[in-house]
């Protein structure tokens, strides 16, 4: 599945004011790609999100899927900031949300659950409630969850925006090899530049309101990287020239 | 002697004795166990012992408070001649066509009216003036439109009953947060999958909530729609034996709406438990609210 976004621009507003949000962006991930957009809060990066899932109607500029428009709920899915997780249902029924919505067979959707968690680590505890996870727990069912549609593009947007450090790293690695296991086209949207480095084939750098690409970073780390990837010398001069970039459009 | 007795031996023995006992006595055995319960139990032990203590010593006439008693006796003699199964009848079937109603209308338009703004704003501040009229009030207009018959009265339960159901119904669609709209859609969902399961599953503590308040509602409604014009009913008995200074009677009467309106307040409850898969979440919030919290 290739995304083209050709052009794209973007607004927020009414008849009398209009906020502009996003300014003539054009990329073009690739079928299997891992791209990473990083940038200032408020730059437009859910905004971008939440077009390429089809929320928002395309005002200027085209977004295409393999040379198609979008329609929801098909080829791509999103994994939330916040996991979302319907207090109601277990684990597994969690994850098969997405499969009822979309008609699948019970037993066949209970199957692919099954599938995810084991891929996620989760399999011990299909039958918890969200209430009984931890919050990286709750993330992983989140991304378990867009998962078991077997979506050709997974959109990410800030899943890990509420953990803490630690839990972060780990699940990091764990989407990382999860993303070398499933070989979707990934597209990933953050605030931290190491999460980025560490995650993508590309990095897409957004200029603040309104977002503009300002640059965009090839990162080739051999596949699979390990954690430790983080302190080598590449890596920490990656970090600094992303930083050298972002630097001038964070204001407080 | 005493070591004959191994402790592990004697609780086996114990524990097979309890699994002999009547069902009824363990649960007797299991209240009693608790000193919350005991006390409970102690107070309305009080309660009745005094009635019963002011009635034999003669402090206040008998005709106005009669005795627990004698409330009891007149109530099994109630249930032994017969007497009271036509009028239990009526009124409860006039209480459960009400009612039904009032559920299935209240949460079928609740939902409607909380899922569409307009609807919402069109409808609100009628529904509100409707929920604050007294419905006394309108049951002689409602007696001149449908007569002295059964469905007088079930207009009457309806109308006691709705609005609660249908204000909660209300509240809990509209209370939803729209990310879980987001993430159905995101999905794919129609409107009836988000309804189906989305908004409805979370709306399920609130509407028992509402159908817990209306259950009393909807007694009154029965009782005082019987006091006006019947010749049959519960709220016609009461009528009959206060005008006949048949205090023990009424009395009897009230004990057992009483027990009739708790017992549908525990069935009520349990259909809540029965639709709420996950018991220890009662409230639909975001799961990172409840975390910080």
């Amino acid at each position: 599945m290739k995304v083209d976004i050709k052009n794209f621009s973007f607004s927020y507003g009414t008849r009398n004011s209009s906020l502009p949000v996003l300014d003539d962006i054009s990329l073009t991930v690739k079928k299997g790609e891992f791209v990473c957009i990083l940038g200032p809060s408020g730059c437009g990066k859910t905004t971008l999100l939440n077009c390429l899932l089809g929320f928002e109607k395309t005002q200027d500029g085209k977004i295409l899927i393999d040379g198609k428009p979008i329609k929801m709920g098909q080829k791509a899915l999103m994994v939330f900031q916040d996991a979302l997780l319907l207090p109601w249902r277990n684990v597994l029924k969690n994850l098969t949300f997405g499969l009822e919505i979309q008609k699948v067979n019970k037993k066949l959707a209970r199957k692919k659950a099954k599938k995810v968690l084991k891929l996620l680590n989760l399999s011990e505890f299909e039958e918890y409630y969200p209430h009984e996870l931890s919050g990286g727990m709750k993330q992983r069912v989140n991304f378990g969850r867009a998962l078991v549609c077997d979506p050709e593009i997974v959109l990410l947007d800030e899943p890990f925006a509420h953990l803490d450090g630690q839990t972060r790293e780990m699940l990091q690695k764990e989407i990382h090899n999860v993303c070398i296991k499933t070989k979707k086209t990934y597209i990933f949207v953050t605030h931290e530049i190491d999460e980025a480095l560490y995650l993508a084939d590309r990095v897409v750098i957004l200029h603040k309101r309104p977002g503009k690409i300002k640059k965009i970073i090839k990162v080739d780390f051999k596949k699979p990287r390990p954690l430790s990837v983080k302190y080598t010398k590449n890596f920490l001069k990656l970090k600094k020239e992303v930083w050298e970039t972002i630097k001038n459009e964070i204001y407080i | 002697m005493k070591s004959i007795f191994k402790s592990s031996t004697f609780s086996a023995l114990k524990k097979n004795k309890d699994a002999k006992k009547h069902w009824a006595r363990r649960v007797f055995e299991k209240v009693l166990d608790k000193k919350e319960n005991l006390l409970a139990i102690l107070g309305i032990f009080t309660f009745f012992a005094l009635w019963q203590a002011i009635s034999i010593m003669d402090l206040v006439d008998r005709i106005f408070i009669s005795s627990p008693l004698e409330v009891i006796s007149e109530l099994a003699l109630m249930f032994a001649n017969g007497n009271i199964y036509p009028h239990l009848i009526i009124s409860l079937e006039e209480f459960f066509l009400g009612f039904l109603l009032a559920v299935l209308l209240g949460i079928t338009l609740g939902i409607f009216i909380g899922w569409y703004k307009y609807l919402h704003s069109f409808s609100n501040s009628l529904i509100y003036s409707f929920y604050s009229t007294p419905m006394v009030a309108l049951i002689p207009l409602i007696i001149i439109w449908l007569g002295l018959g059964v469905g007088a009265k079930v207009v009457i339960v309806f109308l006691a009953s709705f609005f609660p159901i249908l204000i909660n119904t209300i509240g809990a669609v509209r209370n939803l947060d729209p990310v879980y709209t987001k993430l159905g859609k995101s999905f794919g969902a129609n409107d009836f999958d988000i309804f189906r399961f989305i908004a409805f599953p979370a709306s399920i503590p609130f509407i028992s909530t509402g159908i817990r308040v209306a259950i009393p509602r909807g007694i009154i409604g029965m009782i005082v729609g019987e006091f006006f014009v019947s010749n049959k009913g519960i709220g016609y008995l009461i009528t009959f034996y206060g005008s006949t200074f048949q205090t023990g009677k009424l009395l009897a009467v009230v004990v057992l709406i009483v027990s009739v309106s708790t017992i549908l307040t525990y069935i009520a409850n349990f259909f809540e438990k029965l639709f709420a898969v996950n018991r220890k979440v009662t409230r639909f919030r975001n799961p990172y609210k409840i975390k910080k919290n």
